[in-house]
């Protein structure tokens, strides 16, 4: 037994002294043609009042549908639900769409159940672009690199509570026409 | 809330039933950094147990607050396997990180007495979406 101890003590020691390179933690979200929800699938719970990543689009982010009403209808990128409030009654997400041949980001939120966007900015195919988005008391806060930051006014809720992140989805109405491939990295 | 008012209804079950107060201290090593915690434990004969934790990491940065992402509330331990002095158990924690954010954190753990009152635990869980270890001493108080 004293063994056994003995091994667990050095071996717990490694894993909290370790001064190993830290893996990377850019996760693949994939979004098959025909679905709106990514893959992997993940549920977590926001922790903190800023979420903060870094997020890469590929040329698949390049998407021309035939009804062109359709073609500024807002895909999510990321964000969460607000204090106990399903995503259409309360919440923040950076929003995403290719229009003008240029892809476009945006602030998406739902504030009492009325949905609000405005835009922020154009990323490059390609390109690793960081985005910040901080809730305060009374505000969401979306900053794109160090670009003007964006600020929509929250509704009325809780403070305490259930915030639930939520993570790329296509449309809109439309499923994704071909899969549709984004890299996003927390940082925390 | 009829989840809330089942979760408090099992722990007051088993504090009610309680054989063993087990006080406990450790660390996790999450992707956010390395993280210490304690917690109180009642313990029935079957190895069920209730209790409350406390964790938190320690900000480099003075102007950020010492205590990163403080995380406090209820944990709850259902036995899954045992031997003489090896128990294996579930663990669920819920509570509020940062005085705000409700979270729930399930792990696994394995405990391994050294002793009659004491020992060491090891576990592997999930916080903030990546999985995190853990290790912990434990005492049995009574």
């Amino acid at each position: 037994m004293k063994t056994t101890v003995a091994l667990v003590s050095v071996l717990l020691i490694l894993i909290f002294a370790s001064c190993e390179e830290e893996a990377s933690l850019f996760r693949q979200f994939v979004i098959p043609e025909g679905e709106h929800y990514a893959t992997t699938r993940v549920v977590q719970a926001l922790q903190s009042d800023k979420v903060s990543f870094m997020a890469k689009f590929d040329a698949s982010a390049r998407y021309h549908f035939d009804e062109s009403g359709f073609q500024d209808s807002k895909n999510k990128l990321l964000g969460f639900s607000d204090c106990n409030s399903l995503h259409h009654e309360n919440s923040a997400r950076f929003a995403w769409q290719w229009y003008n041949d240029r892809l476009e980001i945006y602030a998406y939120c739902y504030v009492n159940s009325e949905r609000v966007e405005q835009f922020i900015g154009v990323v490059e195919i390609d390109a690793l672009n960081r985005y910040e988005l901080s809730l305060t008391e009374n505000a969401y806060i979306f900053q794109l690199n160090d670009s003007e930051p964006v600020t929509i006014a929250r509704g009325n809720v809780c403070d305490s509570g259930v915030y639930y992140m939520l993570w790329p989805y296509f449309g809109g109405t439309l499923p994704a026409p071909h899969d549709v491939t984004i890299q996003i990295q927390l940082n925390n | 809330m009829k989840t809330i008012f089942l979760f408090l209804f099992t722990m007051l079950s088993i504090c009610a039933k309680a054989q063993d107060l087990i006080v406990s201290a450790g660390g996790e090593k999450t992707v956010n950094g390395n993280q210490y915690n304690g917690s109180l434990l009642f313990e029935t004969k079957k190895f069920w147990a209730a209790g409350a934790f406390y964790q938190a990491g320690i900000n480099r940065e003075p102007s950020e607050g010492r205590l990163k992402d403080p995380f406090y509330g209820l944990v709850l331990q259902a036995p899954l396997a045992q031997s003489e002095r090896i128990l294996f158990v579930a663990v669920l924690r819920t509570g509020l990180v940062n005085d705000r954010f409700v979270v729930v954190t399930p792990a696994l753990e394995t405990r391994i007495s050294v002793t009659r009152k004491a020992g060491l635990s090891v576990g592997a869980g999930l916080r903030y979406g990546y999985p995190s270890l853990s290790a912990r001493l434990f005492v049995k108080l009574f």
